[in-house]
């Protein structure tokens, strides 16, 4: 490939979004998609297509948001997919049973969110190494509860030995200060 | 999928592709298929309504094969450009009917399962993609769905969202390249 991805990405977005306006552009750019096409040679044609098929299919199944709210939560616990319903104990943690067959684990976690703002969540290993933070975790401050919602194979991934050395923190913006709601060393 | 490794393949390779496919190779026929669906896709995309865009894509396949094994691709060089010929006038002479599809599907066995089977190679792991969609911020999140689900126009995201379309534009590309950069590395859970 004659450009970095990135370019190469940014480009064929301007084009489906139909950005370049000029005609000869278009059709030079066309020209040069349809013979990386061939060739196998035009990675970002490929990853695009993988990235919306998943897209797609993961809105449509109501699992592309982790962070639910509770009407999703009983739209999804009303659907043919076979959801696993866990209400966590924050006194008494034990990781949630996921049967062979589940689809998705939605995980209930009580929170005190009077007054809270904004929330987000992080993970981190045992001693200390950052590896994600979650942003704008969608919540509702009357339900005294957020909804984590996954595909059972990453909620496997996520109890299993490789994983247990993890903490989920939880924090909250509450009158402009960043507060720690929630420590948990499941999730 | 990994986007740094996806097409990866040596120009030798894909002009035997070619040339066995003008041969009259099925096989070749429809590895050609496979690698130009994203471009034709792509194409429609730009032109079409979402919901016209898969019928348009079988349609501009079909018509590709029926060209191969009527003999009017010779050149190995302007396989590209045929195929991208043919999108243009579907484009223009867009009054194809279902029949007309089914008819061409029975005759050369390029069925909408087909291309069902090409995108869910292409697909990237759902678990993966979650756990990188959600690492992006709300703002993003919202400019990725509509863009890639709900199909709305740069113009309705910018209003809905109270910002311009450059900026709409801007977190978009930013969103694909984080996506890309997470789904290049291991999931998180089980990262460091």
């Amino acid at each position: 490939m004659s450009e970095p991805l990135d370019a190469a990405q940014v480009r064929l977005d301007d084009y489906v979004r139909a950005q370049p306006r000029d005609d000869d552009q278009v059709a030079e750019f066309e020209q040069d998609l349809f013979e990386r096409a061939l060739a196998a040679a035009a990675p970002e044609l490929e990853f695009r297509a993988g990235l919306s098929h998943a897209l797609r299919v993961m809105n449509a199944s109501g699992t592309l948001e982790v962070w639910l709210r509770r009407d999703q939560v009983d739209a999804l616990r009303a659907s043919a997919r076979r959801v696993v319903f866990f209400d966590l104990d924050v006194n008494n943690l034990a990781p949630p049973p996921i049967p062979a067959d589940a689809e998705l684990l939605i995980t209930r976690i009580p929170l005190d969110l009077r007054g809270v703002q904004t929330l987000d969540a992080e993970l981190h290993t045992e001693d200390g190494i950052f590896l994600k933070r979650m942003p704008d975790i969608g919540f509702d401050p009357e339900e005294g509860a957020v909804y984590a919602c996954c595909e059972a194979e990453l909620a496997r991934t996520a109890m299993s030995a490789i994983s247990a050395n993890r903490v989920t923190r939880v924090w909250a913006t509450r009158d402009g200060e960043r507060q720690l709601l929630l420590e948990l060393r499941v999730l | 999928m990994s986007a740094e490794t996806a097409g990866a393949i040596v120009p030798n390779e894909s002009e035997a592709v070619v040339l066995q496919a003008l041969a009259g190779d099925s096989a070749a026929e429809r590895e050609l298929c496979r690698r130009l669906l994203p471009a034709v896709r792509a194409f429609a995309q730009r032109r079409l309504r979402s919901s016209s865009v898969e019928d348009f894509a079988h349609d501009a396949l079909l018509l590709f094969v029926e060209a191969l094994r009527a003999g009017r691709i010779q050149e190995p060089s302007r396989v590209a450009s045929f195929a991208l010929g043919i999108c243009r006038n579907l484009a223009r002479e867009r009054a194809r009917t279902g029949e007309r599809r089914r008819e061409l599907s029975a005759q050369y066995g390029l069925s909408e399962a087909d291309l069902s089977a090409w995108d869910a190679q292409l697909s990237v792991r759902r678990e993966h993609l979650e756990d990188c969609f959600s690492q992006l911020t709300e703002r993003a999140r919202r400019v990725i769905r509509a863009t890639f689900c709900e199909d709305e126009q740069d113009g309705d995201i910018a209003r809905s969202l109270a910002i311009t379309e450059a900026n709409v534009r801007i977190i978009r590309h930013r969103s694909i390249h984080a996506l890309r950069t997470c789904l290049d590395r291991p999931i998180s859970w089980v990262s460091a």
